[in-house]
């Protein structure tokens, strides 16, 4: 018999989930420890921002995906692309996405409380 | 019966990090706060750039459009993430500048792979490496 080490999020019973969404641990397989603070989607209108406030008073960790004008499936924001354009940034109290693709689309954030020194 | 568990960065007493009000960057872990699991991870390789883009995909049937990561290795050993060239910040699109760019995409069926080629290049092979994992987007 394997072993296998197992730590729930609050308010899950370790042993009564096999969905690795409910743990802050999954040793099953290997895990990246960010500790996430907020998660959400937003749909922007083409050409405007949209603010969602963190206030944890430094810069955070944060990743948005969105969907492609192109395909209409989704891809990590960075800083640049070829056919289309989301942009964010971040600073000590907000992560700003900006929608640039040409029409009202959707973008799903992660904000984690790790700081970037 | 619940608990905490928790592992504190070096330094850092794990009882005093305990201690309210916590902050959750004195820890390399605490079961409060989710963090991201590595469902699936695989590689393509050697895969052959002959179009403009050429797109190679993978099945994952997550029925979710799934949170990933994804690099691609060009030939001159540079490696990017997505919506990334593989050149050296000079310039883009000569094939004297580099290769080309590459662009990962999901959706709930698919991850895909967009490798363009630069103007003038001739076809190339790539390696691609990703780690799908459990997050929903």
């Amino acid at each position: 018999m394997s072993i296998i080490a197992r730590v729930s999020l609050p308010g899950i019973d370790a042993l009564g989930s096999t969905d690795p969404r409910d743990f802050a641990l999954f040793a099953d397989s290997d895990n990246i420890l960010i500790k996430e603070k907020a998660r959400g989607t937003v749909s922007i209108a083409d050409g405007y921002n949209e603010t969602i406030a963190h206030n944890l008073g430094y810069f955070p960790h944060v990743y948005v995906w969105a969907q492609s004008p192109t395909s209409g499936r989704w891809r990590l924001v960075n800083g640049y692309t070829i056919n289309g354009s989301w942009r964010f940034y971040v600073n000590e109290t907000n992560l700003i996405i900006g929608n640039r693709s040409g029409a009202t689309r959707s973008a799903t954030y992660f904000i984690f409380y790790d700081d970037i020194p | 019966m619940s608990g905490i568990f928790a592992i504190s960065k070096s330094g850092i007493d794990v009882f005093d990090a305990l201690e309210s009000p916590v902050d959750p960057n004195d820890f390399i872990i605490h079961s409060g706060y989710s963090t991201f699991k590595i469902l699936v991870q695989g590689k393509l390789l050697n895969q052959t750039v002959s179009g403009q883009p050429t797109t190679f995909s993978v099945a994952h049937n997550l029925g979710y459009i799934p949170n990933f990561y994804s690099f691609c290795k060009f030939p001159d050993d540079k490696v990017v993430m997505n919506g990334e060239f593989s050149y050296d910040f000079t310039g883009h699109y000569p094939a004297s500048n580099g290769y080309g760019y590459f662009v990962a995409e999901a959706d709930s069926t698919y991850l895909y792979f967009l490798v363009y080629r630069n103007d003038g290049a001739s076809n190339f092979n790539v390696n691609i490496k990703y780690f799908i994992f459990e997050v929903v987007l």
